[in-house]
């Protein structure tokens, strides 16, 4: 850890004018989290456009000041409303909203908000441990291994959350391919351009996302019903007590860890750290049998996993330039957009972007717990903003800012088209996420695979005289393999069990 | 994970069929088989690219990694496609005149975007669109429609300096 670039980023991050941008960030983070539907990887693509118009520091703190404050915001519909803001928030649900129709839901949304932003803290201090040592690591890396890690990276898309593994991969693959849309590299060839030169320099990440994330929502609430949603007395949130906080501070120490852990595992993010997190708080419960009625653990934990899986995904997104989650990826997108390397050389080309980045996680955490608890009341009534004006809006932003990006109207239809193709997917139990993530990580495989080639030969036997990139390989295997196999052997333990019972009885 | 939207959890339940971490669920034969074919087609496409010349190509010509990405998107199309079993007939709540409307709005919105410049077409997209979803309230359609895209244009225009084509805007940037 470099002291003097962390004062130093101190130093940047504390202009009044960044400051302001990051509240800002916050509480539209919130805002957004809050709003059913919005994600904060929507937001975050949004947002971007604007960015642009940003020095590269304040476009990186302000887009992850909103992933931070818009992974807690999701709480607050959830406990209040019974809808989570954001599939992360889903967990919290089961017992925040519990919690509210029995007039609890200060006591829901404090806990709420200390668990998140303990989470935060803790992720993004390990974060700044964690990231320059990876980066270090990386040093280490040719082409083989970026390769062997880039495919680890995409067979980790097998577990997201939503759709199958298979679904999953072939989004995956899908965005790799759409990668390869332009003039290859090396040698200048035109690929799937079809005659239209726009399509010469690639296709544009940015609008790719908006559509994918945006426009695919904004047809997927067209088809939602009407639904009337029972509230709950909106109160304010209050500070969590002695002994709340005695009762679940093992729980929130144990998320902290588990969500920072599956944070930094690529592909991976705040849904399926913030269910693990229930599950063990759940677990290790001394009153297990109050989950689902209104536990305070049942809050603290998936709480805590969640937010602490931002910094933890922050970690291989700015070491290894491999997005750690949907918004990551986002974020990445920006860092390139500004012209910036994520990747190892990022510590020793621009430590200042690093540190104030640091910097920049761990005042929004503290930003949302304030805004938190000053703001939940209003923030609740916010989100009464009828979807009739919400979604429009939404589509309003998604063309202007796909315009904006470079003037050009191709980019527009470029958002629109992958917009119907996300809903085509989504409608079909794909989830989206993974195309972005294979778009981004495809420039990397193809380059990777290719220099790997020439190193070896042209024989693909050179993997194995690389023992980092075999190690990643292995893992790429375990976790395309391990799950199904995983049950299986379950499955084969149990009916060999119960086949000496059955025959006792 | 944190970059799932809502919808993709909604979107994997609207789906009929066993549930399976691993495998598809059933009624995906139609998915499957548009997967392959647009593999098909774009396999074709990449046998159309240049050759390079053999200094530049160092081994590996331009259409070889699409071929090989495309392959595998064929192979995990072809497991949807083992995997799938007969279509589950399930009654979804999905109304479609909306979405169709809706996504004719927006298709709309593109193609007069660039000929009438962003004002008007946000103004014409920010009052279909609310009535489209079933608003009846006119007075705060009529003003969101005005207000919103004026906000959006004013934001763009004056942060970001971008520069819309169009008659309005022409008039309002002076």
């Amino acid at each position: 850890m470099n002291i003097e670039g962390l004062a130093h980023g101190l130093e940047l991050a504390a202009d009044p004018l960044l400051l302001l941008m990051v509240f800002g960030a916050v509480v539209a983070g919130v805002l957004v989290g809050a709003l059913p539907g919005l994600s904060s990887t929507m937001a975050t693509a949004l947002l971007l456009p604007f960015t642009l118009a940003m020095e590269p520091v304040a476009a990186i703190a302000v887009l992850a000041a909103l992933y931070c404050a818009g992974t807690y915001g999701g709480s607050i519909t959830a406990i209040l409303i019974n809808t989570p803001g954001a599939p992360p928030a889903a967990t919290t649900a089961f017992d925040g909203y519990p919690m509210a129709l029995k007039g609890e839901a200060g006591r829901a949304l404090g806990m709420a908000a200390v668990a998140s932003a303990i989470g935060g803290i803790f992720s993004v201090i390990v974060m700044i441990v964690a990231a320059p040592a990876l980066a270090r690591l990386a040093y280490q890396f040719g082409p083989p291994e970026y390769f062997a890690l880039a495919v680890f990276g995409l067979s980790m898309l097998a577990g997201i959350s939503a759709g199958n593994t298979v679904k999953n991969l072939l989004g995956g693959a899908a965005g790799v391919l759409i990668a390869t849309v332009g003039l290859e590299i090396t040698t200048g060839v035109e690929r799937f351009t079809f005659g239209f030169w726009e399509l010469t320099e690639g296709i544009n990440f940015i609008p790719v996302m908006i559509g994918i994330f945006a426009v695919s929502e904004l047809l997927q609430q067209a088809t939602v019903p009407k639904l009337v949603r029972k509230r709950v007395a909106v109160v304010a949130a209050r500070l969590p007590s002695l002994d709340d906080f005695k009762r679940c501070a093992a729980t929130i120490a144990r998320s902290c860890g588990i969500g920072t852990f599956i944070g930094i595992l690529p592909a991976e993010g705040g849904t399926i750290a913030s269910i693990i997190g229930y599950n063990e708080a759940k677990r290790f419960s001394k009153h297990p049998e109050e989950f689902g009625h209104g536990s305070i653990e049942g809050i603290a934990g998936p709480e805590a996993a969640n937010n602490a899986a931002t910094g933890g995904a922050m970690v291989p997104t700015l070491a290894l330039g491999i997005p750690g989650s949907g918004t990551t990826a986002v974020i990445l997108a920006a860092l390139i957009a500004q012209g910036v390397r994520p990747g190892p050389a990022l510590f020793t080309e621009q430590p200042d972007l690093l540190y104030t980045l640091f910097w920049s996680m761990l005042i929004a955490n503290l930003m949302f717990l304030a805004v938190g608890f000053a703001g939940a009341k209003l923030f609740a009534r916010i989100t009464m903003i009828p979807r009739t004006f919400l979604w429009p809006s939404v589509f309003m932003l998604s063309v202007v800012g796909s315009y904006a990006l470079a003037t050009s109207i191709v980019d527009v239809w470029i958002m629109l088209i992958f917009g119907l193709i996300g809903y085509f997917m989504r409608r079909h139990g794909f989830s989206v996420a993974p195309v972005i993530i294979g778009l981004i990580l495809g420039g990397l495989v193809e380059t990777s695979l290719r220099q790997s080639m020439i190193m070896f030969d042209q024989s693909v036997l050179g993997f194995f005289s690389r023992p980092l990139a075999l190690t990643f390989f292995a893992l790429t295997l375990v976790s395309l393999f391990g799950r199904p196999v995983r049950k299986a052997i379950v499955r084969r333990l149990r009916e060999r069990r119960a086949g000496p019972r059955e025959a006792a009885g | 994970m944190a970059g799932d939207s809502a919808g993709d959890d909604r979107a994997a339940a609207d789906e009929g069929g066993r549930v399976s971490p691993f495998f598809p669920p059933r009624g995906d034969v139609g998915v499957a088989l548009v997967i392959l074919a647009v593999c098909a087609v774009l396999y074709a496409v990449t046998l159309t690219f240049n050759d390079a010349p053999p200094s530049l190509a160092r081994g590996m010509q331009p259409r070889v990694f699409p071929q090989l990405v495309l392959g595998l998107i064929a192979f995990l199309g072809l497991i949807i496609l083992v995997q799938a079993g007969p279509v589950e007939r399930r009654a979804r709540s999905t109304d479609w005149r909306t979405v169709i409307l809706t996504a004719l709005a927006c298709i709309g919105c593109v193609v007069i975007f660039e000929h009438v410049g962003v004002i008007i077409t946000l103004f014409l997209f920010g009052l279909l669109l609310p009535l489209l979803w079933g608003e009846r309230r006119l007075g705060p359609v009529a003003i969101y429609a005005v207000v919103f895209p004026l906000l959006i244009w004013g934001l763009f225009r004056g942060i970001l300096g971008v520069h819309f084509p169009g008659p309005i805007q022409n008039l309002l940037s002076g």
